[in-house]
């Protein structure tokens, strides 16, 4: 091989500068040996650009779907395995709290920040509720968890979630507090524009039936965090 | 894709399903048979968690194949995955059979592929496969443009006798 073959990539994809690449067209005139390898090398280009995509021989949605789900109670596998058993906590009716089901309370919490809403006003309100359009929620955190939207209202069960994570927040751990605030902005800002995207076209049948289905889902998952906090 | 960021799963199995062929065949190649499943879920897993920060500069497919191909680098030292060879280029394939017309011809091919070295293996399918440039190569594999392309020769010069 020749000072030139180590380049005919270079060559063949177009990337070698005009100069050098007049001097090796020049040379491939009189190379049969080069020119032999670039067609090659041109052919192999042509059979990767052929190759099509297949799809797995099994369905891997399942799989995911458990993973994605997962993700939100992992928070409180992961807080449970980083700590050892502490003491527990007491809200105003003396329950008692461990720091996993504290974390799992404000997970319910994030996901609690739509129906919370929709489970305190007329449903219809809540989609469509004067001014909501022009309400702002903080894309940064809230100060406290009290402060959040999804603190619902007085004496509601989403306001004594709220206080008693709020009570009890230096015993999380910061990155668990950095995640749950991370996670509830970012729950709070798809409702936003959730209901922003109703302001524009209300009524809209697909818009109604995706909030509804997703608070539906939130109903289950807060089900399965008031489970690990009465497991007390 | 607005649905899928606003926490709809069936939204993003929607995008899952659009894109799954594509993502697999890359995960596939690039890491193989035995790891694929698991790392192809794992990308999706991943992709939901950052879906918040997809800003639709580039169009999801793109955001979405760029995510699993760092995913797989970034596995590779742990991946399990069997090679039958870490030998320089000319041995490498012989053996893998390769006829002209045959029915097996393009399983054939992606097998060779497989036998590659590593890192040759990546930037072959990277640029010849899945139309990266040298430049996105060499930032993701973190490598220079210059190994980008040397590699690429590599591959296609290992490639090319199992061709005719």
């Amino acid at each position: 091989m020749d000072r030139w073959t180590h380049r005919l990539s270079e060559y063949a994809d177009g990337e070698m500068p005009p100069a050098e690449a007049g001097e090796l067209e020049a040379h491939l005139e009189g190379c049969a040996a080069c020119s032999g390898v670039l067609s090659e090398l041109r052919a192999v280009k042509e059979r990767a650009a052929d190759m099509p995509p297949r799809e797995p021989e099994q369905d891997l949605w399942p799989g995911i779907l458990e993973g994605i789900r997962g993700e939100a109670l992992r928070v409180i596998d992961l807080d449970s395995r980083r700590r050892t058993r502490e003491a527990p906590a007491t809200d105003r009716r003396g329950r008692r709290f461990t720091v996993p089901q504290l974390v799992a309370a404000a997970v319910a919490l994030m996901f609690l920040s739509g129906s919370g809403a929709w489970m305190a006003r007329d449903r219809l309100d809540h989609v469509r509720a004067p001014g909501a359009a022009a309400e702002t929620f903080p894309g940064n955190a809230p100060a406290t968890f009290a402060a959040s939207p999804a603190a619902g209202a007085p004496g509601s069960e989403l306001s004594e979630l709220a206080r008693i994570l709020e009570e009890h927040r230096d015993r999380l751990a910061p990155n668990t507090v950095r995640i749950l605030e991370k996670n509830l902005a970012a729950i709070d800002r798809a409702i936003a524009e959730s209901r922003a995207a109703l302001e524009v076209d209300p009524g809209n049948a697909f818009l109604e039936a995706y909030l509804e289905g997703s608070l539906r889902r939130k109903e289950e998952f807060l089900r399965e965090a008031r489970a690990l906090i009465a497991a007390d | 894709m607005a649905l899928a960021t606003g926490g709809d799963h069936q939204a993003f199995e929607r995008l899952y399903r659009s894109s799954v062929a594509r993502i697999h065949s890359l995960v596939r190649r690039m890491a193989g048979d035995e790891v694929a499943d698991d790392l192809t879920q794992e990308v999706y897993i991943r992709a939901w968690q950052k879906l918040s920060t997809f800003r639709g500069e580039a169009s999801f497919s793109t955001w979405l194949h760029r995510l699993a191909v760092n995913h797989v680098l970034s596995r590779r030292a742990t991946l399990a995955r069997r090679r039958e060879r870490q030998v320089p280029a000319d041995g490498v394939l012989d053996g893998v059979g390769v006829g002209p017309g045959t029915p097996g011809l393009r399983m054939d091919f992606e097998a060779a592929i497989g036998r590659l070295p590593e890192r040759a293996r990546d930037v072959f399918l990277l640029y010849d496969v899945e139309g990266y440039t040298h430049e996105e190569i060499a930032e993701m594999m973190g490598v220079s443009t210059g190994t980008s392309k040397s590699q690429l020769h590599r591959a296609r010069m290992i490639l090319r006798k199992h061709l005719n």
